[in-house]
């Protein structure tokens, strides 16, 4: 099965992998948009906790 | 994605047992309500899924799959309970067994289970959708745009869009939350380290300055920069841990000076006014009952505002939706608008005096520290108790809510408790009595000091400045979240829209060749309006019929699984979705279904046999592509009309004489079957308005249609010089005027024993003749080799031919001209 065809489908990784390009384009740098494709595509965890280390990275305050 | 070939159940829901063959096609299920049509349905979405959506949601209490899901007479043995489909898959393209019992529903039996076999189910068990109800439909035409929103999402899976949507929202706003009291201690500490500077401002020269000064009387060098490393008090030798810990003289005055600005300010006239005028504005709301009251819901809304950014309420946990949530609060926080503005310029006249509480207490707490190290020690137990309450005055202050409390603060605020004066003069004076440090101790001292101050300081801005990164980067990666998952969506809703129309016309192109609809998402709402014959857009319920309704349910759902899936939509099982369609527009659904979904295979369920015969007439199935269950019991499921299974099941009715029973379900497949025939000849039946035909009106029909056209054929094959042919159809149509004597001189025994109550009269041995003339009657009408009823062909014009489905019987009807 091909890239497109595994998304086709799939609106949350469409919107995704979108949101990842529009962080790239804001300047976020490559560490927080490999942790947000990992959480997001890869893992695919929406909790709180995984977005808050996603985007705040490790040393996120608790 | 997946195709089905067949599907067999056992022992589940209201089936005993049952194996349908789909042959990977278009299939049809037709029967009464309560014949068992959904159960298929829902043994089909069990196989696939291993979920039953009828037994799961809102409103289904105690009910499962495990425990329900078997046939009542298995729910202590739910292993017994099995669904076994075949299906072809498209990608890699296999032929594959789905096994699933109810007993372990999450746990499907897959033949053969290579992982792109397996990958390719776990993508069909996430796509529940593909089974659509009309009550599932109808939901998508007249929920509630919130309500609308939330079907739609659950179709398109955005659960997971909007998981993300409200995370991000939550972190973005906790980490905001946290810098506030981060910039307080920020502020306590810079005013801290100003006081002992002596400067007022917090620049790098000022401080600088300072502190060469100092350095220069013990001879250290001068700092010539000030960075986040830089120490005041470097090159400083360190002092012997033995040494006991001094008051620094000037500094401790220094603070008591700070200590009794603070307290002046506080109990200035200027602040006492302050606090009265803004206590009498407060009183005036607190008199008014309906102002006090939209202040006190002006608070609990704004609380509120605040708390909402989970995904649903964190008292009951019952979802909600954040964003039309926070829109509702908004419209009540906006209908407060007046109580809102008198509660911003009082917050606004409040906020110098906490910052001046605040002063009071960063200064008292210093000398607390101060009056310890004394000898004797000088206790400040009521300075801490005031500044204990000046804590607590801050926070009743910043709640500004009951207004009892603040109005209760603001009256005491400028109150300094005379002993804690007296506690700062009796430090002063311990202090007083210190000998003066000599000059490079006091320079020490100040060294010291400043340098822990600025330590605390940097500390303090370290963290706000760490948590207002954090707060920026997150308020980022939410608001660029926002932006484009409601692009994504807005271009998903815009295709949607687009498709939806077209169908919609295409069903409809007779008289709503123009019609348009708006599908506008708005703060987790979804719009829905269509145009009603140009007048303008309205929702789909205010004009449009039921019919038209159940269209657009259809439309909307094909428009959003075809986007949804695209090529990968293979497969929709629509149980009775169509029950309020008019049979023209039927027509054009077979039609719409056939054209703009070809790849697609649809099993559908009605209890209409006459939608039956449009899916068939149109081309949507083929003749064998369906069933028609006649009745359902408990103990044997739904009963399908299968010719051979009625001959038993009369002869058991005659077996023990019950002649009522066998004349009851002889004249039931006699109806059943004539109709059949009428519509397979083309005999023409005088018409019914409400097409519910008598077994006297069509069984006649059919015969005489029959005996007509084996007369045609006959005069054609003749007519082309088919001697062998001719004398074939020749005897066929003999032995069928045989027949159709035979059952005549019979039918007023079957029509006595179904309407004129006088089956007491006969048994067995009258009746069997009865039924065999029949039998044998319909056996006339069929095809030696598969025994199908024979068809006209073309069904709309001249026939031109009588066939059967299999093939082997075609007899020509059009003569040489």
């Amino acid at each position: 099965m091909n890239k497109e065809l595994e998304t086709l489908g799939d609106v949350p990784a469409q919107v995704f992998a979108k949101y990842l390009e529009a962080m790239a384009a804001a300047g976020a740098s490559g560490e927080l948009i490999a942790r947000l494709r990992k959480t997001l595509l890869e893992e695919r965890i929406f909790t709180e906790s995984a977005l808050k280390t996603a985007v705040l990275g490790e040393e996120a305050p608790r | 994605m997946i195709r089905i070939d067949s599907i067999k159940i056992d022992d589940f829901r209201g089936i005993r047992h049952l194996k349908l063959d789909l042959k990977g096609k278009n299939f049809a299920i037709c029967g009464a309500n309560g014949t068992g049509k959904s159960g298929v349905v829902d043994a089909l979405e069990f196989a696939l899924t291993g979920n039953v959506s009828r037994l799961s949601g809102e409103g289904k209490g105690n009910i499962t799959v495990k425990q329900h899901g078997p046939h009542v007479d298995r729910r202590d043995d739910p292993a017994k309970a099995r669904v076994t489909v075949t299906a072809t898959i498209s990608a890699p393209i296999r032929v594959v067994t789905i096994s699933r019992s109810p007993n372990s529903p999450a746990a499907a039996d897959v033949v053969p289970g290579d992982p792109a076999i397996l990958k390719v189910l776990r993508n069909v068990e996430t796509h529940p959708e593909i089974v659509l109800s009309r009550r599932e439909l109808i939901r998508y035409v007249l929920a509630t745009p919130g309500k609308r929103a939330e079907e739609v999402q659950a179709l398109l899976h955005l659960d997971q869009v909007e998981r993300v949507r409200v995370g991000l929202q939550k972190l973005a706003n906790t980490c905001e939350k946290q810098l506030n009291p981060l910039n307080a201690t920020v502020k306590t500490a810079e005013d801290s380290l100003l006081r002992v500077l002596g400067v007022t401002e917090m620049t790098k020269t000022s401080i600088l300055g300072a502190s060469n000064a100092h350095r220069q009387v013990l001879g250290l060098p001068a700092l010539v920069d000030l960075t986040e490393a830089t120490s005041l008090k470097d090159g400083l030798a360190t002092p012997q841990p033995t040494q006991p810990q001094r008051i620094p003289k000037a500094q401790a005055l220094a603070e008591v000076r700070a200590a009794r600005e603070a307290l002046a300010e506080i109990a200035s006239n200027a602040a006492a006014e302050l606090a009265a005028d803004v206590a009498t504005e407060l009183s005036v709301l607190a008199s008014d009952p309906a102002l006090a009251e939209g202040v006190s819901r002006e608070s609990f809304y704004q609380t509120g505002m605040r708390l909402v950014d989970g995904g649903a309420c964190p008292l009951c946990d019952r979802p909600w939706n954040p964003a039309e949530l926070k829109a509702h609060i908004q419209e009540k926080i906006d209908q407060l608008r007046e109580v809102s503005l008198r509660r911003e310029a009082a917050e606004t006249k409040i906020a110098p005096l906490t910052d001046s509480l605040r002063k009071v207490r960063a200064a008292i707490d210093s000398l607390i520290g101060f009056g310890k190290l004394a000898t004797p020690p000088v206790d400040m137990q009521t300075g801490g108790k005031y500044s204990a309450s000046c804590e607590k005055a801050t926070k009743v202050l910043m709640a500004f809510v009951p207004l009892s409390d603040t109005i209760s603060a603001l009256g005491s605020i400028s109150v300094v408790p005379h002993s804690v004066l007296g506690e700062i003069d009796e430090l002063e004076t311990v202090v007083g009595k210190l000998p003066e440090p000599s000059a490079q101790d006091a320079a020490r001292d100040w060294l010291v000091i400043v340098q822990e101050r600025l330590e605390v300081w940097r500390e303090a801005k370290r963290k706000k400045d760490f948590a207002t990164e954090q707060a920026k980067k997150a308020r980022q990666a939410s608001d660029i979240y926002s932006e484009t998952s409601d692009a994504v969506l807005g271009e998903i809703y815009a295709a949607v829209e687009q498709d939806f129309a077209a169908l919609y016309r295409f069903v409809n192109r007779d008289d709503e060749g123009r019609f348009e609809a708006k599908l506008v998402p708005s703060m987790g709402k979804l719009g829905f309006d269509v145009d009603f014959y140009g007048r303008g857009f309205f929702p789909p319920g205010a004009y449009h019929s039921e019919g038209h309704q159940d269209s657009m349910g259809l439309c909307l759902y094909l428009a959003l699984m075809r986007h949804l899936q695209g090529p990968e939509f293979t497969l929709a099982v629509l149980d009775d979705v169509l029950m309020s369609v008019d049979a023209s527009h039927r027509r054009e659904v077979c039609a719409l279904l056939k054209k703009e979904f070809p790849d697609t295979q649809f099993v559908m369920t009605t209890h209409d046999p006459i939608w039956l015969r449009h899916m068939k007439t149109e081309g949507l199935i083929g003749a064998q592509s369906a069933v028609q269950f006649r009745t359902w019991n408990i103990d044997h499921g739904p009963i399908q009309w299968d010719e051979r299974d009625v001959w038993t099941e009369i002869d058991d009715y005659l077996k023990v004489n019950d002649v009522r029973g066998a004349a009851g379900l002889l004249r039931h497949f006699l109806e059943f079957a004539s109709a059949e025939l009428c519509h397979r000849l083309c005999a023409p039946v005088g018409f019914r308005g409400d097409a519910q035909y008598q077994l006297g009106e069509l069984l006649p029909a059919a015969v005489s249609r029959m005996r007509r056209v084996y007369a045609n054929a006959r005069r054609a094959a003749n007519s082309w010089n088919q001697t062998d042919v001719m004398a074939e159809i020749a005897v066929r149509e003999s032995k069928f005027a045989v027949l159709a004597e035979t059952s005549n001189t019979e039918r007023w025994q079957v029509n006595a024993a179904v309407h004129y109550n006088s089956w007491d009269n006969l048994d067995r041995a009258d009746f069997s003749p009865v039924v065999t003339a029949f039998q044998d009657l319909l056996h006339g009408f069929t095809c030696p080799d598969c025994a199908g009823y024979l068809r006209v062909s073309p069904e709309r014009e001249t026939p031109e031919s009588v066939r059967c489905d299999c093939g082997k019987t075609t007899m020509n009807l059009r003569e040489r001209t």
